[in-house]
């Protein structure tokens, strides 16, 4: 592979960008907000539509569902448009579990749910994430008899959500389940994330709910987010890099602009490489992921990269605004807050780094 | 080092009943610190009225001002009080953040630069919070290049009109009087062009507008002056010398950001981590261990920088480039704290409950790291003051170097 789209990838980019461009101007982000802080939610329920109805929130999924048809890298297109115009939508927890639904699930749970999540009807999330928990792969929520119990944090989508695909540990080992999010041994307790949405912690005590594919589940889901994420992370460093270079080409200092001082430019053209690694090395995931390949390590080092490297892009960026940077009356700001809610995903970069170390030190 | 009596005025039981004071006072004003990262500009949660409460009970107890005569409101002591001052803080939380640039900058401008009586008007009410000051420097058009700055002063009989805009000012919302350099003489050339002048900021003609920061408060304003009016008697320093009198407020900024002991910002932050990375079991990552020795140093030598530096200003003198290794240092080190909290903190940095003390404070601490790198003058300016004024390398060239500030061509 090039690292280019091919037509069909090269049509949703297209696609996405243009509803993107359409339909979420800084004006809009900004009642967005103001909704939010009146206790909304971080939800743009028209692009949300305006996405589905375009066949892109289903684009991965089977065309037997109605879906698109198209596989991971196809995803990274479009979550990478959502980075890229900071898109208040919890498009990645459902393109993720959308597609291991698709891919993983049962004939049944497919024809159940799927239909919904391309026409954008249901929306559906993960639940991941446990305190002090570093090692995703091994949850410590439990499955016993049919039921949950345990806690998961920072899920994201629990307002517009109506069923969690939840990773936990039973007998058999660790695998997905998917639960009913309005079941009434799930205790919602909310909190803020840097992105500003609000995010959840999950008690579920005794909940009903269905495995979805076999062991194994836990490894392919937990390789997509990190995929998925990555993509993200990758529109919002390259929208980041590219406001700032449009600034400060434009704001003057000492007569002249400040693109033309030399620590700028250099550490910007350091941003540059920055993002070109994030760019290659999710794309080479995806890629890898799409066709059953072993992605491992292209996924740790771009979740290293995603998480390391786009910290520095957005102090860079942030830094070369000066007072700007610091200021909620900017756009940049966003792409900030972003960065930061991103790169600690799944952990910070120094598990990636950590888990890489062991990858390859192992024979 | 000092610890003879010759050097420092004070016995050896002087100095234990000073620190005894201040501890009894600590213990019955303060509390211990937990490891929020104070910063500048931020709004300290307890607000600008407790940091008045606060300070006048310091005043109080004979604490406030240390350095300062008692004809103005000091405490007439020495500058081993205020190391031995410095030294009891350390550990515990004042809740005067919103007093740190009255405190750290515009009280010895005043102190240094001020008229007999400006000091006999101003000082005392500034030591003990009745009054808080703030810094009016930056403007959209002059940030790094504040020279530059266009806010006009026109003299109109025993008074001067201020006309203009001044941006990113920290604490306006709450403070009294301003510390504000405008344009008196616009056909000099951008340096000489400019004079000080203190600011009643409580008048009809001064409108404050705050900014919302990323962190989410709102500790920066922006300020625009239609018609303000101050006395020709406030002025500060002669007319024409505002740039050498910004220069000397900048150090001493540069110094309460980066030196300024006893402050939220300077308190080590290593000992904080390392019980953080026991309680979430990563004490043993190589990685963390390795971020936390690295930061342990570098606090270490923070901490010598800022003894040299402090005992030079208790002494009164204005410090040099010096204060630009201080603030670049500070600014690198608050960025080193920021990378290893994240690294520990994982999932917590990412979210937190709004009841969540801990979540709130890594978050805020996180988000306000990059102000430290832009307030004072931004790691850029400091390294070029180093590399001018401390390695004398030189001067980038100025194609307008000399000419009247009115006939440069500005966007
Ligand atoms: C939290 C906070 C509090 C503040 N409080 C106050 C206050 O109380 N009072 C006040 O007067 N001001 C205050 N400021 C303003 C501060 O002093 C300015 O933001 C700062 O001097 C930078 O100016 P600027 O924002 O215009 O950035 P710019 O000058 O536009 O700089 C943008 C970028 O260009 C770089 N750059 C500029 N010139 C050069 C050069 N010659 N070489 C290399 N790089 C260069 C800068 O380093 C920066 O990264 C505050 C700022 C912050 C962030």
């Amino acid at each position: 592979m090039d690292f280019t789209y091919d037509e069909a990838q090269h049509a949703v980019a297209d696609l996405a960008e243009q509803i993107l461009t359409d339909r979420l101007d800084t004006e809009r982000l900004l009642d967005l907000e103001a909704a939010l802080e009146e206790g909304g939610s971080w939800f743009d329920a028209d692009l949300w539509s305006a996405l589905a109805g375009a066949g892109l929130v289903g684009i991965a999924l089977g065309e037997d569902v109605g879906g698109g048809g198209l596989d991971e890298v196809a995803l990274a297109v479009l979550l990478r448009a959502q980075g890229g115009h900071v898109a208040p939508l919890p498009l990645l927890p459902h393109l993720v579990a959308s597609l291991a639904l698709d891919r993983l699930g049962s004939p049944e749970q497919r024809a159940d749910l799927l239909p919904g999540c391309v026409d954008g009807s249901r929306i559906l999330t993960v639940a991941v994430q446990e305190y002090l928990a570093e090692d995703v792969h091994r949850p410590g929520l439990r499955f016993e008899e049919g039921r949950l119990h345990g806690t998961k944090i920072v899920v994201e989508g629990v307002e517009q959500a109506s069923q969690a695909l939840v990773t936990a540990t039973g007998d058999a080992g660790p695998g997905l389940f998917l639960v009913d999010l309005a079941d009434d041994g799930i205790t919602r307790t909310p909190g803020r994330s840097t992105r500003l949405e609000t995010v959840w912690q999950l008690d579920l005590a005794d909940v009903p709910s269905e495995p979805v594919g076999d062991a194994g589940g836990v490894d392919w889901l937990v390789n997509r987010l990190m995929m998925a994420l990555c993509a993200t992370q990758l529109g919002v460093t390259e929208t980041a890099l590219r406001l700032t270079a449009e600034y400060t080409s434009q704001r003057e200092q000492f007569g002249r602009p400040l693109a033309t001082f030399q620590a700028v430019t250099q550490r910007l053209a350091d941003q540059f490489v920055n993002v070109g690694g994030i760019r290659l090395a999710t794309l080479s995931a995806a890629w890898r992921l799409a066709n059953g390949r072993d992605a491992g390590e292209d996924l740790l080092i771009a979740k290293w990269w995603a998480s390391e490297r786009a910290t520095e892009v957005a102090n860079a960026t942030q830094h070369c605004h000066g007072g700007m940077g610091v200021a909620r009356d900017y756009p940049l700001h966003r792409y900030t807050l972003w960065n930061k809610h991103l790169a600690t995903s799944l952990g910070a970069g120094t598990s990636s780094l950590r888990s890489l170390g062991a990858l390859l030190a192992a024979e | 080092m000092t610890d003879t009596i010759e050097e420092t005025g004070l016995s050896p039981a002087d100095e234990q009943a000073f620190a005894d004071r201040v501890r009894a006072f600590l213990e019955a004003n303060c509390r211990r610190t937990g490891d929020r990262q104070g910063t500048i500009g931020d709004e300290d949660p307890e607000g600008p009225s407790a940091a008045r409460d606060f300070q006048a009970a310091l005043a109080d107890a004979g604490l406030a001002g240390l350095t300062y005569p008692t004809d103005f409101g000091g405490a007439g002591l020495t500058k081993r009080h205020q190391e031995v001052f410095n030294r009891e803080v350390e550990g515990w939380h004042l809740p005067n953040t919103p007093l740190s640039i009255s405190h750290g900058m515009c009280l010895p401008m005043l102190n240094q630069f001020g008229t007999s009586e400006q000091k006999a008007r101003f000082m005392a009410d500034n030591i003990r919070g009745t009054t808080i000051w703030c810094q009016m420097f930056s403007e959209p058009g002059a940030g790094s290049d504040v020279a530059s700055l266009a806010m006009k002063a026109t003299r109109d009989g025993d008074e001067w009109i201020l006309e203009g805009q001044k941006v990113w000012t920290s604490g306006a919302h709450y403070c009294d009087y301003g510390i504000v350099v405008a344009r008196t003489d616009p056909e000099q050339p951008k340096h000489q062009g400019v004079t000080m002048f203190i600011v009643d900021l409580r008048q009809p003609g001064v409108e404050v507008r705050p900014l919302r920061q990323i962190s989410g408060g709102s500790g920066f304003n922006e300020v625009f002056f239609t018609e303000a009016r101050t006395p020709a008697d406030w002025q500060l320093g002669d007319r024409g010398q505002g740039w050498n009198l910004a220069v000397a407020m900048l150090m001493f900024e540069r110094v309460s950001i980066g030196a300024g002991g006893g402050s939220a910002l300077n308190a080590d932050r290593t000992p904080g981590l390392i019980e953080a990375a026991r309680a979430r079991g990563q004490a043993g990552d190589p990685v963390v261990r390795q971020g936390l020795a690295d930061l342990w140093i570098r606090e270490r030598i923070r901490g010598y920088i800022g003894q040299r530096i402090r005992a030079a200003v208790a002494e009164g003198r204005v410090p040099g480039p010096e204060g630009s290794i201080a603030k670049l240092n500070g600014a690198i080190l608050a960025r080193r704290v920021r990378d290893v909290s994240l690294a520990i903190a994982g999932s917590s940095a990412q979210a937190w409950d709004a009841g969540d003390d801990a979540g709130d404070r890594w978050a805020v601490g996180c988000l306000s790291t990059a102000g430290i790198s832009i307030a004072g003058g931004t790691d850029e300016v400091q390294r070029n003051i180093i590399g001018e004024r401390v390695l004398g390398l030189p001067k980038e060239p100025d194609p307008w170097k000399g000419t009247a500030w009115e006939d440069v061509p500005r966007s």
